[in-house]
């Protein structure tokens, strides 16, 4: 299959992860073979000894060292079965660096993905992705090439790989969530942790890491340690993707190696820096103007600059947007997009939400933000308190000029542009209740069943307001009970 | 301010998934308790005395449920018995109450049924003599009063609300026969019992009595006419000072003469 449009890809330094995406949109199973070479099934401990050599980290966004992870699969498989999972679902709006590979460049991916399943004797891989997207059709069609291929004779590894689509959500690529909606519950982090690596698709032990974490792993075992370890800083050696989204004119995918200046990689992508960059997603943090031109990109130079790099995502803001209406916005998105499990996320996230968007228009506090923000802080079952707190606290941080000019005029004068990029809201349904006014006797049931969307008139007859989604059960039991049979919902136009 | 029942992503159906498995499993728990029961003596024992009080009460449990039904309808339809808020908790009752009735309505026919009481037919059509006839046509009308009740909300939507008054209101009519049937078929009633039936008839029958004479004496819902000035012929006769024009003066020596 050929996309139609796909995401651009730039580099710096060797071509690695994206060899051959300049002159071709996707890379079919020949173009890969051709350019990787065939597939040299590696023995568990050889891998290993791989991966500690170079000090593979997991590329989602936590860093947890590859090799122990192997290791604790193995050990919990003990000699069972056990499962390699994809991770595909990055659920970052500003993240493409997952889509990218999985639509260009799907047969690194399943590569990586294999070599792990093979050494681990893994019973399947599978594969997570956004439902209904490029990528999905992609790597299925990935799949279908090997089998194809497969049955023409050639010699691919003939383990079972699966496909599965999510819904995409911002939580959906969490582990703990990614495994149940695998394993066909609904996409929500699990109240009680559970590593994937005891107990994850099934049951099972498995091996749960990012898209890239499979491609890097292939393109180290096609290299070996020391070739891989020739670009990059000692201490993180290789390559790594960057997604460059928001202000720059040339977003792309970049493949650096590790130890590039964050300044040669914003203005390969044409960004200018503006009042700050957010490294590392919509759960990172915001470097002002000045750290960033100084920024290294690695995890360790990330870290002195006081980001974390995550998963790789950059969005510098650019000069003519509002930069405390643009996180406003993002926190809004954020509180949505609380799995509403946990009372203090559900709850504590719109309130900081709402605190943010009363600083932009200069009646808030930052006092107020930050009170809000302790009440959600480490109360929940998965990262997504802590991320949007993070993110607001360097929010007040980074921008705290503009914050004085926020409460002092009501605004920096720039508006709101829309530069981090968001998925559009989606509408949730309406409902209005009709009323047969000629069979209406007055009865009134329907405004004991509905006391906020019905009331009575002085002769008892009802008015009523638009009644939302999650009523709807109650809306049509109060169709229902009707004694005059002249209720009706109709969905709201 | 109202707070959100359910959380934004999950669902608000009942996750129909869980509700077929919790259904089957408590089934095959049911079926398979009982299965189990057969295997011991003392089981079978106990299992033989629930089908014996089945057998012998399941009838009445149903007639007595089902009479409750008809007597909270009744009450719920009108809203001179009850308030808006008891007639909403009347008419929860009287879904609970039907539920009761049909569930024992069919654990009473299919055990008449299974042990050899009445032919098979005899569930659909009177075929075992006039007594047991009389449930027979009762169950009949009771199986169309129940569809309908379940599709209320489909009749406001279609258009043809009478068409279900009329359906469901087969019910004042299979349930005197449902009395009947109790009170002729199988052992002999006692008089108590005979007597309670016949109390619950009266009021039910007074109460529809009531209510068809409302409806049929109730004046016909007309506008009201509002009484309006009355035209009339009368020359024009101005009081003076009505329309001159104002003047402050004049105004401030009225207001000193009125003190």
């Amino acid at each position: 299959m050929i996309p139609h449009s796909v995401p651009r890809v730039l580099r710096m330094g060797p071509a690695r992860l994206t060899a051959g995406l300049d002159h071709t949109r996707r890379l079919d199973l020949p173009a890969h073979r051709t350019l990787h070479g065939d597939q040299v099934p590696r023995s568990l401990d050889d891998i290993i000894a791989l991966v500690e050599e170079v000090d593979m980290r997991g590329r989602g966004g936590a860093a947890f060292p590859f090799a122990r992870k192997l290791r604790a699969v193995a050990d919990a498989a003990r000699g069972g079965e056990c499962v390699v999972l994809v991770n595909g679902a990055e659920g970052e709006p500003a993240s493409s660096k997952d889509a990218m590979l999985l639509v260009r460049n799907p047969h690194l991916v399943l590569d990586g993905a294999v070599l792990a399943a093979e050494a681990l004797n893994a019973r399947e891989v599978v594969l997570a992705t956004v439902e209904g997207e490029v990528a999905k059709s992609s790597i299925e069609a990935a799949v279908a090439e090997r089998r194809a291929a497969n049955v023409a004779g050639a010699a691919e590894s003939r383990i079972n790989i699966r496909v599965v689509g999510l819904q995409e959500k911002f939580i959906s690529g969490e582990g703990g969530a990614l495994v149940r909606a695998v394993n066909g519950l609904e996409a929500v982090p699990p109240g009680r942790k559970r590593r994937a690596s005891t107990s994850g698709v099934d049951g099972l032990p498995t091996l749960l890491s990012n898209t890239e974490t499979f491609t890097q792993l292939a393109v180290l075992a096609e290299l070996g340690a020391e070739e891989y370890a020739k670009v990059g800083t000692s201490r993180e050696p290789g390559t790594t993707l960057l997604s460059v989204s928001g202000g720059a004119a040339n977003p792309a995918v970049v493949e650096v190696p590790t130890g590039t200046p964050l300044i040669n990689v914003l203005e390969m992508c044409e960004a200018e820096i503006g009042d700050g960059v957010l490294i590392g997603g919509y759960h990172g943090a915001w470097l002002d103007a000045e750290t960033a031109i100084s920024a290294i990109i690695s995890r360790e130079g990330m870290k002195r600059a006081g980001g974390s790099l995550g998963a790789g995502i950059i969005v510098p803001l650019g000069e003519s947007t509002c930069s405390l209406g643009e996180a406003a916005r993002v926190a809004a998105y954020l509180a949505a997009q609380s799995s509403g499990q946990c009372g203090p996320c559900r709850l504590g996230l719109p309130d900081v939400a709402r605190a943010l968007t009363a600083l932009v228009d200069g009646s808030g506090s930052t006092d107020s933000i930050r009170r809000s923000v302790r009440a959600v802080e480490r109360r929940g079952a998965c990262f997504h308190p802590d991320g949007t707190a993070k993110f607001v606290l360097s929010t007040l941080d980074a921008f705290e000029s503009d914050i004085a000019l926020h409460q002092e005029h009501g605004s920096c004068g720039r508006p709101v542009r829309g530069i981090l990029p968001l998925p559009e809201r989606e509408d949730e349904p309406e409902y209005r209740l009709e009323v047969d006014w000629t069979r209406c006797q007055g009865h009134g049931l329907c405004a004991h069943l509905l006391p906020e969307f019905v009331s009575l008139d002085d002769y008892g007859f009802p008015s009523f307001k638009t009644v939302p989604g999650w009523m709807v059960k109650e809306a049509s039991r109060a169709v229902d009970m009707c004694p005059a049979l002249a209720l009706r919902l109709a969905q709201a136009t | 301010m109202l707070h959100r029942r359910q959380p934004r992503h999950a669902p608000s159906k009942l996750d129909s998934r869980s509700v077929r498995l919790g259904a089957s499993a408590s089934l095959a728990a049911i079926l398979l308790s009982v299965f189990a029961l057969t295997l011991t003596d003392r089981g079978m024992a106990m299992l033989g005395r629930v089908v014996g009080f089945l057998e012998f009460y399941g009838g009445v449990l149903a007639l007595v449920s089902l009479t409750a039904t008809v007597a909270l309808g009744l009450l719920t339809t009108e809203r001179v018995f009850l308030s808006p808020p008891n007639r909403v908790r009347a008419q929860f009752a009287h879904r609970a109450t039907a539920f009761a009735g049909m569930a024992f309505l069919l654990t009473h026919i299919s055990l008449m049924i299974s042990l050899n009481h009445v032919p098979l037919a005899a569930a659909v059509v009177p075929v075992a003599g006039l007594y047991v006839g009389f449930g027979t046509i009762a169950f009949d009308m009771m199986v169309v009063v129940a569809v309908t009740g379940m599709l209320r909300g489909r009749f406001a939507v279609t258009g043809r609300p009478w068409l279900w008054r009329f359906m469901h209101a087969s019910a004042y009519l299979s349930w005197p026969i449902a009395i009947l049937h109790g009170l002729t078929a199988g052992r002999f009633a006692a008089s108590w019992v005979s007597w309670s039936y016949m109390a619950c008839l009266a009021a039910v029958g007074s109460a529809l009595l009531i209510r068809v004479l409302a409806t049929l004496l109730r004046p016909a819902l007309t506008p009201e006419w509002v009484d309006a000035p009355e035209v009339s012929d009368m020359p024009v006769a101005v009081p003076e000072g009505i329309n001159a024009p104002v003047s402050l003066a004049e105004a401030r020596r009225k207001y000193r003469e009125a003190g």
